[in-house]
C-alpha cells in the first residue's frame, strides 16, 4: 500500500468518524429507541428461554421422582423378603406381634416352601421309579 | 442486559452511517440498524459478548445485501412493467441504484469530502470489505468471517476499493 493510500485511508476514517459523532439529533434520538427496543427484545427473549427452560426441565424432574419412588418401593418390597427371617427371629425373640403385611408375606413363603419341598419329592420320585 | 446496551451504544453511530453509505437514505438505513439490533438481540444476546462486535457486523452486513437485494428485484420488476427490457436496460437498471448516489449524498446529507462520495460509487462487496478493514478495523481474517467469504475474496475486494479510490478521487479532483 502506497503512502497516498495511506494518507486517503487515514483522511477517510477522520471523515467517517466525524459523520459517526456529528449526526442529526433526530437521528441520535431514533438510534437510542431502536437500541432500547432491541434491549428489551432480548430481555423478552430471555425470560422466554428461562420459562423454556423451566419446563424443559419438568419431565426431566417427573422421571426423576418416579425413579427415586420406584426404587424406593422396590426397596421396601426387598426388605420385606429379605428381612422375614430377622423379624421372626425379632418377633421370637421380643414378642412383638408382627404386622399383617409381614404375616401375609411370612405365610406365603411357607406355603411356596412347601409346595416346592412337595414337588422335589415328586421328581425323585418319579426319577426312581424311571 | 447492560453489557448489550452498552455494546449496541458504542456501535450504532458507525452502524448507521455504514448502512446510509450502502443505502444513501437516512430511513433505510434506520431500518437496516433495526433489523441488526433485533437479531442480534433476539439470536445471540446470551453469546460471549466478545463475540458481538463480529456477529453485529455480520448481521448488518447480511441486512446490507438483502436491502441490494430487494432494491435490484423492485427495479427490476418497475422496469419489466413499463418496458419490454432488453439484457442492457437490465444493466441500466443495475447500474441505476448506484448512479443516484453521488447526488443523492449531496442533496440529502450536504456531505462534504471527496473521498467519502468516492466510497459510495464503490460495488457493495468493496465498499463492506474497505469499510471492515479500514473503518472499523477488522484484521483479513476477521472481515472474511464477517463477510462470509475467503481471505483471498478480501484481499482483492480491498485491494480493489483501494485502487478505485484512488481513480475517483483523482477524476474527482481534476
Amino acid at each position: 500500500m502506497s503512502n497516498n493510500d495511506d494518507q486517503m485511508i487515514k483522511q477517510l476514517k477522520q471523515q467517517l468518524d466525524q459523520e459517526a459523532s456529528q449526526l442529526k439529533p433526530e437521528t441520535v434520538n431514533a438510534l437510542d429507541k431502536l437500541r432500547r427496543e432491541a434491549v428489551q427484545e432480548a430481555e423478552k427473549t430471555r425470560s422466554k428461554g428461562f420459562q423454556w427452560n423451566y419446563w424443559s426441565y419438568a419431565p426431566a424432574l417427573a422421571a426423576s421422582v418416579l425413579v427415586v419412588m420406584l426404587l424406593i418401593s422396590t426397596n421396601t418390597n426387598d426388605n420385606a423378603v429379605v428381612d422375614v427371617p430377622i423379624q421372626i427371629s425379632e418377633i421370637q425373640s421380643s414378642e412383638i406381634q408382627p404386622s399383617g403385611f409381614e404375616i401375609a408375606v411370612m405365610n406365603e413363603d411357607m406355603e411356596l416352601l412347601e409346595e416346592d419341598v412337595e414337588f422335589y419329592l415328586w421328581l425323585a420320585e418319579e426319577s426312581v421309579s424311571g | 442486559m447492560q453489557d448489550l446496551d452498552a455494546f449496541l451504544k458504542t456501535v450504532q453511530n458507525r452502524a448507521f452511517v455504514t448502512a446510509r453509505l450502502a443505502t444513501s437514505h437516512d430511513d433505510e438505513a434506520l431500518d437496516i440498524v433495526q433489523d441488526s439490533m433485533l437479531k442480534l438481540a433476539r439470536n445471540y444476546s446470551d453469546s460471549d459478548p466478545e463475540d458481538w462486535p463480529k456477529l453485529f457486523q455480520r448481521i448488518l452486513q447480511n441486512c446490507i445485501k438483502d436491502w441490494y437485494r430487494k432494491q435490484k428485484v423492485r427495479s427490476v420488476l418497475h422496469w419489466w412493467q413499463q418496458h419490454d427490457q432488453t439484457e442492457e436496460e437490465l444493466n441500466i437498471v443495475h447500474d441505476a441504484i448506484r448512479a443516484d448516489t453521488p447526488q443523492q449524498n449531496q442533496e440529502s446529507f450536504q456531505l462534504t469530502g471527496k473521498i467519502y462520495q468516492a466510497l459510495q460509487q464503490l460495488p457493495m462487496r468493496q465498499q463492506q470489505a474497505f469499510l471492515l478493514r479500514a473503518w472499523w478495523e477488522y484484521s483479513t481474517e476477521e472481515t472474511a468471517q464477517i463477510m462470509s467469504c475467503s481471505q483471498g475474496s478480501v484481499k482483492t475486494h480491498y485491494s480493489r476499493a483501494t485502487g478505485a479510490m484512488a481513480s475517483l478521487l483523482q477524476k474527482m479532483l481534476v
